[in-house]
């Protein structure tokens, strides 16, 4: 597979309705290669047949089910399997994760989120090792770039080095770039659970972080405070926002 | 049990009591009785007494005073004397067939017992033998003699006879003591357990024989009741489980091709606004099919509640924040007031509930301001636990409702749609927490108090 959109994709449901509709989208989104089955005779046919990459898999189906179904295709294939399923109880959600399922959706479903799930995990499945090898572009902070990999910001005529703190930080926030995260969840990325008493402690790593990321650390514009909820690293170039 | 103990132990005081008060009574009772008849038999020594006293002899004639002749008319009494040879030598009113000369042993006879029926006493005086009769059966007359041995064992025998007496009422009186107490354990076991909604069976016999078979009765019916009960719940939740499940995939069709046109540059822009609406309300339908579910898993107890420590102030941040992420409509805003306390105040909860239960009122006040509001979440530690406050400056919640959730809307009312609200409170329910309003602008949940 050289682009995502080459994956072989195979999709199980017992509606025929929901099958065309997937088959439709997924085409649009640029899938070329997906096949469509309606029972677990037919998906265990064109499982041999056709080696599917990712699996999107109803659970209810005519002549069986589909946690079945995913343990006979685990006995010969490690291909990620999404459940996609009406059944939204807990148990059920919990059985398919447990069977080793990558992701569980239930119906009705927004297609693109469909969309953007089976992509990551097609990435995270046969792409990740790519990223790894090679270095991901900077981080472009105005006039300064951030190289996660690497832990280090430079500027114009400095390379600053981050410390292991700033830069979990600065990778958590990175991860939710654009939207706030809480005090909480920056505090368990670096303390883990018990992070109780470590608010001044952030506060410190935060300042020390602007200094190296931000041109007036006085006055940031990317990594900014949000009153009582957390903290936010901007998208874009905020300077022209 | 506890309460069975003290049932027997208050029997027993009870029947301890009883038995010393009836012992005493009748000891009591004996005394009087004694002191009675011997005082009454002192009175009828007492009369021939008098009598004897108020006979006199003048001119060789036994006579009586006029005292002794009211005596002896209003004891309406006969009377003689006898002379040492058993002659008749005085008498009143003797009936004539008794007035004849008596020997040694009709005297020795009539002392003891009747003279022809008539209960008589004699005393000896000066002038020979006196008798005085009562009228005939209005006098029992017992000689009685025994040895002085046996007169002294009686004496003896009484109080050991007593305390055997006692002893034995005791033994007997605990011996019923314990049977009634097992008899009354078992009942007691069989009402417990019933309480504790467990169906029993005890065994019909012995005293409490009918007692047991009503409880056995009672056992039978609430059983049935109950799995009725379970049959009409299990029922209805799988109804509702079954058609949100029926309408998710028809649903998936509807949002799926509705997002399809949306997208659609084929499309004028009114017909992609047009799939772009059917989009949003398909969204709502699914929102109201997983609240649905919710909502009748909570109220049947279907709902488990997978608990964790946690800090409320960070769940309260993170649910603030995933606000601010999906975007506040224009016009909106969330404040966020954290004691400093609360940061170190850990709950047990189910925060995946819990975050849903916060969401949903803040939901609430974006959804029913459309025009823009400022909702107010606070929080601060009260009484061990934490005070949860959501306020906004909009236009409230209606009474209805919140009499609705209060259980206070009468039966003519209309209860009003508020599966959001609903939501929350058995949420809280199901915590042990209390949903509590002030207002119509803030609702207070009291967490881990």
């Amino acid at each position: 597979m050289k682009h995502i959109h080459d994956a072989r994709i195979l999709l199980v449901d017992d509606n025929p309705d929901i099958l065309d509709m997937l088959k439709n989208i997924l085409t649009r989104q640029g899938f070329t290669s997906v096949k469509a089955a309606e029972n677990c005779g037919q998906a265990r046919e064109l499982f041999r047949s056709f080696l599917p990459e990712l699996i999107v898999l109803d659970i209810m189906l005519p002549d069986g089910d589909g946690f079945s179904l995913m343990r006979d295709f685990r006995l010969s294939s490690d291909a990620p399997v999404l459940f996609l399923s009406a059944k939204d109880e807990d148990n059920d959600r919990l059985l398919g994760l447990g069977l080793g399922a990558d992701d569980y959706i239930t119906k009705p479903f927004l297609p693109d989120e469909l969309v953007l799930r089976l992509t990551a995990i097609l990435k995270r499945t046969y792409f990740s090792s790519f990223h790894r090898n090679s270095e991901l572009p900077g981080l472009s902070l105005g006039d300064r770039t951030v190289y996660l990999e690497r832990g280090v910001v430079l500027t114009k005529d400095k390379e600053l080095n981050l410390t292991a703190k700033e830069l979990a930080l600065l990778t958590k926030l990175y991860e939710n770039r654009g939207n706030i995260v809480t005090f909480d969840a920056l505090s368990d990325a670096v303390w883990g659970e018990n992070y109780y008493g470590y608010e001044n402690t952030l506060m410190v790593h935060i300042r020390r972080l602007r200094e190296k990321i931000e041109e007036d650390p006085s006055h940031p514009v990317w990594l900014l405070t949000v009153r009582g909820l957390g903290y936010k690293l901007m998208k874009g170039d905020p300077s022209r926002q | 049990m506890k309460n069975l103990s003290k049932i027997i132990s208050r029997y027993l005081i009870c029947a301890v009591i009883m038995l010393v008060v009836t012992l005493f009574l009748n000891v009591f009772l004996y005394l009087i009785l004694g002191f009675r008849i011997i005082q009454s038999g002192n009175r009828s020594f007492l009369k021939i007494r008098v009598l004897a006293e108020e006979l006199s002899l003048s001119d060789g004639q036994l006579s009586l005073s006029e005292e002794g002749y009211r005596f002896l008319e209003e004891n309406n009494v006969w009377a003689m004397v006898l002379s040492d040879d058993g002659k008749v030598i005085w008498n009143w009113k003797l009936p004539e067939n008794l007035n004849h000369t008596y020997t040694v042993s009709q005297v020795a006879a009539f002392s003891k017992w009747y003279l022809d029926d008539y209960p008589v006493t004699s005393r000896i005086t000066d002038y020979g033998l006196l008798v005085i009769a009562q009228p005939k059966g209005t006098v029992w007359k017992q000689n009685f003699s025994d040895s002085v041995h046996v007169i002294e064992s009686i004496a003896c025998m009484i109080p050991v006879t007593l305390i055997a007496n006692l002893i034995l009422i005791l033994v007997m009186v605990f011996f019923f003591g314990i049977r009634f107490y097992r008899s009354l354990k078992l009942l007691a076991g069989g009402i417990q357990e019933l309480s504790d909604q467990k169906p029993i069976h005890l065994p019909e016999k012995g005293m409490t024989e009918l007692l047991a078979k009503q409880l056995n009765q009672t056992s039978d019916l609430l059983s049935c009741q109950k799995k009725k009960l379970d049959q009409r719940d299990d029922a209805r939740a799988a109804w509702i489980s079954g058609v949100s499940h029926d309408i998710r995939t028809p649903l998936s069709l509807v949002m799926g091709y509705a997002s399809d046109l949306k997208s659609d540059a084929a499309l004028s822009g009114e017909q992609r606004c047009k799939a772009r609406i059917i989009e949003q309300q398909s969204l709502q339908i699914k929102r109201l099919i997983e609240d649905l579910n919710l909502t009748s898993k909570l109220e049947y107890n279907m709902q488990p509640l997978r608990t964790s420590v946690f800090r409320p102030s960070g769940l309260l941040r993170t649910v603030v924040s995933d606000f601010y992420n999906r975007g506040l409509s224009e016009g909106c805003r969330i404040d966020l007031y954290i004691d400093p306390d609360v940061e170190q105040i850990t709950l047990t909860g189910d925060t995946a509930l819990l975050s849903r239960a916060f969401s949903n009122l803040i939901q609430n006040s974006i959804s029913h301001n459309k025009s823009g509001c400022t909702v107010t979440v606070t929080a601060y530690p009260q009484k061990g636990g934490v005070c949860f406050q959501v306020s906004d400056d909009g236009c409230g919640i209606p009474d209805a409702v919140i009499r609705s959730l209060m259980g206070e809307l009468s039966d003519t009312e209309k209860a009003p749609h508020i599966m959001g609200l609903r939501i929350v409170q058995q949420i809280v329910q199901a915590h042990g927490w209390e949903m509590v309003f002030t207002d119509a602008h803030t609702i207070h949940i009291l967490g881990g108090i």
